[in-house]
């Protein structure tokens, strides 16, 4: 596999991980992520391992109507793959027929292995913006 | 120019704007922009041109003792350069580091290598907890 394959490969790997969370699947976004997965979301704890990232993705999609998540970039270099986002989301406890209750821009950066699984994602944005407009708790305490 | 050239060049322009911060000097980083830039810290206003950008940079360095901004990851694609870094602060003079703000920035950059627009993405009650002067042009 040559470098620009390994790229196309990886982000390739974070568009689906991109529309398992679109399809509200936490099956198909949990595929995507290796057993050692460190999930961050800065500043806060990191979240460490299958079982505790499933909790933390399934929980927020628990709460979730709809989501989108509208891609401005996305390219890799090497194993890294970054994402710049505006997330849009509609949770549970919206009223009907609202629109969007929350678009957070936010950067998302990947890292993956030989095997193309995703080890490592870190997103970073204003955390006081998710949490006042309806964004579920990001940490398992 | 090739295309990796250019990419090449690209980064290498985003990195001395970076540099600039870490000296402190506001001339280093605004030879590397364009009269219209626009500077985004995410989910703030937008700030607009030159002139005011400087000033927002200029009052930021005010307060700053010591300022080193590690570079996690750094890449080019196309006219865009990503940085993902911990941007480190030492306000009191301490020789510590009193903030340790883990951000992303993403630069955009002109056909002749200057950086037109940078969205910058963190947590601003981390910065502003940590002794962050005000990112709000209004309040300069």
């Amino acid at each position: 596999m040559t470098d620009a394959e390994k790229i196309a490969r990886n982000v390739f790997k974070v568009r689906l991980f991109i529309d398992a969370w679109e399809a509200l699947d936490p099956d198909v976004a949990m595929a995507c992520l290796s057993d050692d997965i460190v999930y961050i979301n800065q500043p806060l704890a990191p979240v460490v391992g299958q079982r505790d990232v499933r909790k933390i993705v399934a929980g927020i999609m628990q709460l979730t109507t709809r989501v989108h998540w509208e891609l401005r970039n996305c390219f890799g270099r090497g194993n890294v793959v970054v994402t710049e986002r505006l997330d849009c989301w509609k949770f549970h406890d919206d009223p009907a027929g609202s629109d969007w209750r929350l678009r957070l821009p936010c950067i998302g950066m990947f890292d993956l292995n030989d095997e193309g699984k995703i080890t490592g994602w870190r997103d970073y944005f204003d955390n006081r913006l998710w949490f006042n407009n309806g964004g579920p708790v990001l940490h398992l305490d | 120019m090739t295309y990796e050239e250019k990419i090449a060049r690209n980064e290498g322009v985003v990195r001395a704007f970076l540099k600039g911060w870490d000296n402190r000097d506001v001339d280093a980083c605004m030879a590397q922009c364009t009269e219209d830039m626009c500077y985004l810290n995410q989910p703030l206003e937008a700030i607009r041109g030159k002139e005011n950008v400087r000033k927002m940079i200029a009052s930021i360095f005010k307060p700053a003792k010591r300022v080193e901004f590690v570079l996690v990851n750094c890449f080019g694609h196309e006219n865009k350069v990503i940085t993902e870094r911990v941007d480190q602060w030492d306000w009191d003079g301490s020789n510590t580091w009193q903030m340790q703000l883990k951000v992303c920035g993403m630069f955009e950059l002109t056909e002749n290598g200057r950086i037109i627009e940078w969205r910058e993405y963190y947590d601003n009650e981390y910065w502003t907890k940590c002794g962050g002067p005000t990112l709000v042009f209004d309040e300069l």
